[in-house]
């Protein structure tokens, strides 16, 4: 087989695989440009977890108990920052 | 004439991209039918053996003090833990940082090696420390590695079993926020190890030792002598004399261990040039020991060959696309071409190397929970075009080394930023 073309049959080739390529990247700009993947886990010296805002998945499971700690830790945190709403 | 050598060269990669085609889709099926709530490869985690640490290190100033410090958090007992640092004539101050730890931990050594005369390169500077190791496993961690706290625990619980030889843990990259680089690295991560290496470790193939987070039995590696000096790849070369000398190789996934990938496209053309000469050295070494290997089963003698010649995939890419090229522009093509000639760049695209794209990488970044992740693959056709480039180097410098004699040991080492402690929080 001999690859035989025309001048129209080229260009509609050229727009469709331009059109293709750009469908298939279109996606990895957007994340690019906008990231919202939650990325590795992030690593607090004796376990790992995933940001808060996310999905919380222990490693280390021998480790739950600080984990918790770490959690509770951190919501107190947010809540002493709270006005006390009922002085 | 010319259409015929191009179609004999077309139809040969042609057979070979649908053999490794099938192969990831195998792959692939394998790690989705493994349970998501097995503990990945751990055996007993009460098997606790004295274990010797290694850590090479060639000018590493900048993240040394990271893993040795991390070195004094592991929750291994102590008393059956030795870990000896290899600073290799490092010319910054490696050895010093290496040193003010080694005072202050008692189970830390530190080998200076500045002698003239003696062999540079990682391997030679392993099998220097080999003779200060006194545990029955030895691990290795790269030294911009930080591991999980137990990690020794999880990597040593395989070897209660005698047939192991050698394990190999995850590698996870560390500082994958920092550019698209590093985000590309850590999607080829993922693919190679929460999918490839946790099939091949599901189908009792071949998982392959990384020469870091991962370790051999100290009795083993007497027995083979000791890493390969003369090799690029002697973690590649250690796992097939491992596997040669009838022990297995397993794979932990759950040891998972954090690395500072490369932040530019030149350390990984040169990181991903060492891993391919390296590779082709030990295809050149091994096939046909493989093949004719009377310890090893039909299936691991196929997968040990596939393994061997991921590396010149990305060159035999290079043949198809020429020959295919010569196809389509000559009269007197096969009468088959015509039927076949697009499933090469379509099959390239999903299996190259170990970074198997579409397959492997989707996977296991839906295992991961990372499916925003996935919506970067389509990036990794210009990591797959760089390969080509970068492996078809390797294996013309490969042929000349060998043509000429050439041979000799030598650091072709990465430079790390530390760049990875921003994801470290204290």
């Amino acid at each position: 087989m001999a690859l035989n073309l025309d001048f129209t049959v080229l260009a509609i080739l050229l727009s469709g695989v331009s059109a293709f390529v750009f469908l298939m990247l279109f996606p990895a700009l957007l994340e690019l440009k906008k990231p919202r993947d939650a990325g590795p886990r992030t690593i607090i010296k004796e376990m790992l977890f995933q940001p808060f805002a996310f999905r919380l998945h222990v490693m280390d499971d021998s480790l739950d108990y600080q984990l918790n700690a770490v959690v509770s830790g951190r919501l107190s945190e947010i809540v002493s920052i709270l006005p006390n709403l009922e002085s | 004439m010319i259409g015929e050598i191009a179609g004999f060269a077309f139809f040969f990669v042609t057979f070979l991209t649908i053999a490794y085609l099938v192969r990831h889709v195998v792959f692939t099926l394998a790690v989705l039918r493994t349970p998501k709530d097995r503990k990945d490869g751990i055996v007993e985690i009460s098997y606790q053996p004295s274990v010797s640490i290694l850590i090479p290190a060639h000018n590493e100033e900048r993240v040394i003090d990271r893993i040795l410090h991390r070195m004094t958090e592991l929750s291994y007992p102590k008393d059956k833990l030795q870990i000896v640092v290899i600073n290799d004539a490092s010319t910054d101050a490696t050895g010093q940082i290496a040193e003010n730890r080694a005072q202050k931990c008692g189970y830390l050594k530190v080998l200076q090696r500045y002698n003239k005369g003696t062999h540079r390169g990682k391997a030679a500077a392993l099998n220097d420390a080999l003779r200060l190791c006194e545990g029955e496993i030895v691990l290795c961690f790269d030294a911009d590695y930080y591991p999980q706290r137990d990690i020794v625990e999880k990597l040593v619980s395989v070897f209660v079993d005698p047939a192991v030889g050698a394990v190999q843990g995850r590698v996870i990259v560390l500082n994958e926020p920092q550019n698209v680089v590093t985000r590309l690295v850590a999607l080829e991560r993922i693919g190679g190890y929460r999918v490839d290496q946790q099939a091949r470790e599901s189908l009792g193939l071949i998982p392959q030792f990384g020469g870091t987070v991962g370790g051999i039995r100290k009795s083993l590696l007497d027995q083979l002598g000791g890493w390969d000096e003369k090799s690029l790849a002697e973690d590649t070369d250690l796992t097939f004399r491992t596997c040669l000398a009838g022990y297995t190789v397993r794979y932990v996934n759950d040891a998972e261990c954090y690395e500072e990938a490369v932040e530019s496209w030149s350390a990984y053309r040169k990181q991903r040039y060492r891993w391919a000469r390296g590779h082709m050295q030990c295809a050149f070494k091994y096939s046909l020991k493989v093949l004719t290997s009377r310890r090893l089963n039909f299936r691991r003698k196929l997968d040990g060959l596939l393994l061997l010649g991921v590396y010149f995939m990305p060159v035999l890419a290079l043949l198809s696309f020429v020959s295919c090229a010569v196809l389509l522009t000559v009269q007197s093509s096969p009468w088959w071409f015509g039927m076949v000639w697009a499933m090469v760049p379509i099959s390239l695209y999903s299996f190259v190397g170990n970074f198997a794209p579409f397959f492997e990488v989707g996977i296991g970044a839906y295992l991961d929970g990372r499916t925003r992740a996935q919506w970067l693959i389509s990036l990794l056709i210009f990591t797959f075009l760089y390969n080509i480039i970068i492996c078809t180097k390797a294996f013309v410098d490969l042929l000349i080394s060998k043509i000429l004699g050439r041979n000799g040991s030598f650091w072709i080492k990465t430079a790390h930023s530390g760049n990875g402690n921003d994801y470290i929080l204290k």
